[in-house]
């Protein structure tokens, strides 16, 4: 990793360090208001996660700082790795968070959320790394191509798009009775379908996401991912007049 | 001669723009101007040294180096204050230097605050409760805190008062002293660069219209005045930017012995050029050449 890249980070850091405190307050916040659905309370946690990393993003495009750290020593792959390592900084830090959170309020409210506990595992940091290492990878070459608002657009609708076509897939594949429910029969044909899907992701995730070698796996694919995204972001920011 | 800074070529087209192959070179360890009406290309020409909008066609080399193929190390060699001082308004002006200071392997961060302390810009202040002329302050701080050997400058007398503008310049001249540190400096305050400037690289329309030492472009170009008469026929050839006044014609000539050889006699008013005539002569000629070809 080139100094440059290292540089970014730091400022990144610096740049965020006055919002670390409402921005936990708020999450952990959100995490206890989410805390009797385990599937709410991940999906909670990694959108939030998504937001804090995005965060540097919001300010440096409000601030138009683009061209300043352009013209910093560095180059546009430096600006690119930089803006990588701050987005799995930001990943890690809220994993970190997550579970610590998540240890408080399972000992707080273990009553009220008795299944919090599950997520204080292999399966629920392989889950949470990999909707948000995924979110990032998808959504950093769109910043790199569009800007940033543009970027939430496109990454907003088209993400809603595939996500529900990705979980009637799920649930056309998904044997007969798994992730059936109650409520998914008074539901109209095609949110019906998109609610067996994501019964059959939350499933699939409760089984198998725990197993080692599954984790293993879904790391292989999600490193695979981010070295593509790396590369098409660079390809974008090399392209794009600052 | 060593160069800090050589454009060959220089060419970046934009909707609407297109600067064209632009060619000029600012020796070691002087100051040279960059000057020419609005939308000329000057802050163009700027953003392309610092590669922070790509370049069409062309090669910029700065220190000897390519600007692309070594952009770290010539990056840290140069410091730069552009058009906008795009700092995080919310921090205070210390935390916003402190920001941009791991960028730089020869960060001083006591030439930093003695910068600071002669600009009279309080460290503890928040950058939003800065004026415009405070921010350029703090922006030249960040640029001159490095030991860059060559310092961009876009536009950064706009907005200061004209005691710290004066300072500034008087900075400047101190800076080169060293007979190492170079400075481009883009302005439309042309009378900053008649006290300091060793070269004057004029654009217009996104043309070069020339670069040359301070001295030869006073020398040789001049205002004339006189009868429409006298530019007219075979003179008319030596004379740009003509303007048709009540009282006779004003045009500049980029050569001042042949208009005083052809004039002479013939009650012709000749006089030194200033470089803020020659940025509204030749503006206006560019305008109309422009028009012309819409038309």
């Amino acid at each position: 990793m080139s100094d440059p890249a290292v540089a970014t980070l730091r400022k990144d850091l610096r740049a965020t360090r006055l919002f670390w405190a409402p921005m936990a307050f708020s999450y952990f916040a959100f995490l206890l208001m989410f805390m009797e659905n385990i599937w709410v309370y991940l999906a909670s946690g990694a959108c939030l996660a998504f937001v804090a990393a995005v965060t540097v993003m919001i300010i440096d495009d409000f601030y138009r700082t683009d061209p300043l750290f352009a013209a910093l020593p560095g180059t546009r792959r430096s600006l690119v790795a930089g803006r990588y390592l701050a987005w799995g900084t930001f990943t890690i830090a809220c994993l970190g968070f997550f579970l610590a959170s998540t240890a408080a309020i399972h000992a707080g409210f273990s009553d009220r959320a008795p299944r919090l506990i599950s997520l204080l595992s292999l399966k629920g940091a392989t889950a949470f790394l990999a909707a948000t290492v995924v979110a990032g990878a998808l959504f950093l070459p769109l910043h790199f191509r569009l800007g940033f608002w543009r970027a939430m657009w496109v990454f907003s609708v088209a993400g809603l798009v595939l996500s529900a076509a990705g979980l009637n897939i799920i649930a056309g594949l998904a044997p007969d009775g798994a992730g059936a429910g109650t409520r998914s029969a008074e539901m109209p044909g095609a949110f019906a379908s998109t609610a067996r899907g994501l019964r059959a992701l939350a499933g699939l995730i409760d089984h198998d996401l725990g197993r080692p070698d599954i984790a293993a796996v879904v790391a292989v694919v999600i490193m695979l991912l981010v070295y593509l995204s790396y590369r098409l972001s660079v390809r974008f920011c090399e392209k794009r007049d600052l | 001669m060593e160069y800090a800074l050589e454009a060959n070529g220089l060419r970046k087209e934009y909707p609407g723009f297109t600067l064209r192959d632009v060619s000029f070179a600012l020796p070691r360890g002087l100051i040279m101007g960059l000057i020419g009406p609005n939308g000329a290309g000057k802050t163009t020409v700027i953003k392309l040294i610092l590669n922070i909008v790509r370049r069409t066609a062309g090669e910029v080399r700065l220190f000897g180096l390519d600007n692309l193929a070594r952009e770290e190390e010539i990056k840290s060699r140069t410091g730069f204050v552009l058009d906008e001082t795009p700092f995080y308004g919310y921090l205070k002006v210390a935390a916003a230097a402190s920001v941009i200071a791991p960028f730089y392997r020869t960060w001083d961060q006591a030439r930093f605050e003695t910068l600071c302390r002669e600009f009279e810009l309080p460290l503890k202040r928040r950058v939003n409760a800065l004026s415009r002329g405070m921010k350029m302050k703090l922006a030249l701080a960040v640029a001159l805190a490095h030991g860059a050997e060559l310092i961009l400058l876009d536009e950064p007398t706009s907005g200061l008062d004209p005691v710290f503008r004066r300072d500034l310049l008087e900075r400047l001249s101190g800076l080169i002293q060293d007979g190492r540190t170079s400075v481009l400096f883009s302005t439309h305050i042309t009378s900053d660069l008649e006290r300091v400037a060793d070269y004057i690289t004029l654009l217009r329309e996104g043309e070069l219209v020339f670069s040359a030492p301070r001295e030869e472009v006073l020398e040789k170009w001049a205002v004339v005045k006189g009868g429409p008469e006298l530019f007219e026929g075979g003179n008319a050839v030596l004379f740009r930017g003509l303007v048709r006044g009540p009282y006779g014609v004003t045009a500049l000539t980029p050569d001042i012995e042949e208009a005083r050889r052809r004039l002479a006699g013939r009650g012709a008013v000749i006089e030194r050029v200033r470089l803020d005539e020659l940025v509204i002569f030749l503006g206006r000629e560019g305008r109309r050449e422009k028009e012309a070809g819409r038309e």
